[in-house]
């Protein structure tokens, strides 16, 4: 068994919150209005048949406490599954297929990303993709009370403060870029404050994004293969942020 | 970009978001304002830039100008699109009611009312502000999911609970109320903002 193989650990209690998988067209690519139409009549026969079209808004996020979030708004559509756990968004130039808890396993999301793939091609007719962006977003829960100034027991990715400064922040965001294959590709990593569902407990988003460095033309015919490197890497650089005793919290299968 | 310092708050909010602040952001409706329409919304497509092709080289100093480049704004905008994550999207919005005031006694109730209705974010912001601004410090508002127990329906909704109640109270949520209905109706949810007369939990607390 190759090392690669021994980072991927089964759990009975993933943390797992939601998988994207987003392609991003080239500035050229021919886009007009009817696209986002032409595709819901064929994702609609996958099951994505709850059509909301609106405004489509991310954050820019800062972790101060008192800062104003900064949005930014795009018109799309969201087609949704009937029980809205798993939707296609569609911006211009950009589809995004989107898994909620409980995620299907890799095995099962690899053929919806290739049929999504395939419907944004024939709708579009390109042959190349300007990115592509794998996210795995993880929702961590462990108890308030071990979580003071013990981050380090459960995360080998963590915000790191001096002992002048004050060890109990109110909230907070860390990331990295970390470059994989000479820099070609990018693995984002981020570990942010979040709201727990419970007071007792301390939540934690941990999100990983993998894409190419830089945008260029990407073969739609080394999408599988590109996506299936993506998700090895961001399983093994998952791995590599936690620590035994959260994979304790998520009872690893041995 | 200068010194590079990877843990930059700017390098972390542009990098994937592709869009430097100021173009292209879209601030939160005042309350002063009307509720914005999504047509408004169109002008503020992104303009993509050029791409460019990858590079074929191997030398170190290729590798150190890539790291260069690659914490360099004008790079990380040209890759362009915004992260499509719903749950880090969802998360970030009750951070930010949390830190205006709102006070979200289920966060998990309400989180998961919005995973379902992922297009109230702008109308929750909007009324979140606009109650915030009407009745600053003296009320608590509480945002909840009501459950209705006899037909399956749930929607958000904001209790305004003053400490000391004013007798024009209803007649500025009715007003407050006005400022958004337009905007339900595009919407795939609920919000109803209302008082149950109740004290305050912090007050209790």
């Amino acid at each position: 068994m190759s090392a690669k193989k021994n980072m991927r650990k089964e759990y009975r209690k993933p943390p797992i919150a939601e998988k994207v998988c987003q392609f991003l067209l080239t500035p050229d690519t021919p886009w007009d209005i009817t696209i986002p139409g032409l595709i819901y009549d064929k994702v609609k026969e996958e099951g994505f048949k709850v059509r909301e079209p609106g405004v489509i808004q991310q954050f820019k996020f800062t972790p101060s406490q008192q800062a104003t979030p900064q949005m930014q708004a795009t018109q799309g559509v969201r087609f949704f599954t009937e029980d809205k756990k798993k939707f296609i968004q569609v911006v211009p130039l950009n589809l995004a297929i989107n898994c909620l808890k409980p995620c299907p396993s890799w095995e099962e999301f690899k053929p919806m990303i290739k049929d999504a793939s395939e419907i944004l091609t024939d709708t579009t007719n390109v042959e190349y993709f300007q990115a592509l962006r794998l996210t795995y977003v993880n929702r961590i829960e462990i108890p308030s009370s071990s979580a003071k100034n013990k981050l380090r027991d459960y995360f080998d990715f963590r915000p790191f403060l001096g002992q002048n400064l004050p060890q109990n922040p109110v909230s907070f965001i860390v990331g990295c870029l970390l470059p994989f294959h000479d820099y070609r590709d990018i693995c984002k990593v981020e570990l942010q404050s979040a709201m727990p569902g419970r007071p007792e407990q301390s939540a934690f988003l941990l999100r990983l994004d993998y894409n190419p460095a830089k945008p260029g033309a990407i073969p739609v015919t080394d999408t599988i293969k590109w996506l299936e490197d993506a998700h090895e890497k961001i399983v093994a650089t998952f791995e590599g942020c936690i620590n035994n005793r959260l994979r304790e919290i998520f009872e690893e299968v041995t | 970009m200068g010194q590079a310092n990877v843990f930059s708050e700017p390098l972390l909010d542009d990098y994937g978001d592709g869009v430097k602040a100021g173009k292209n952001k879209r601030p939160y409706p005042r309350p002063e304002e009307e509720f914005r329409s999504q047509g408004e919304a169109q002008e503020e497509l992104t303009t993509r830039q050029e791409y460019g092709a990858y590079r074929n080289k191997s030398t170190t100093r290729y590798l150190l100008n890539t790291l260069i480049e690659l914490l360099s704004d004008e790079s990380i905008e040209r890759l362009s699109g915004e992260s499509a994550s719903l749950t880090s999207f969802i998360e970030n919005l009750l951070i930010h009611l949390k830190s205006i005031g709102i006070i979200i006694p289920d966060v998990t109730d309400v989180r998961d009312y919005l995973m379902k209705h992922p297009d109230m974010d702008d109308l929750l912001t909007f009324v979140c502000n606009l109650a915030v601004e009407t009745f600053g410090d003296a009320a608590e508002l509480s945002l909840e999911v009501y459950h209705d127990p006899e037909i399956k329906d749930e929607y958000l909704i904001l209790y305004i609970r003053q400490y000391e109640y004013q007798d024009n109270i209803k007649a500025v949520i009715k007003e407050l109320r006005s400022k958004y209905k337009k905007a339900l109706i595009e919407s795939s949810g609920w919000i109803l903002v209302t008082t149950d007369y109740n004290s305050p939990m912090k007050a209790h607390a």
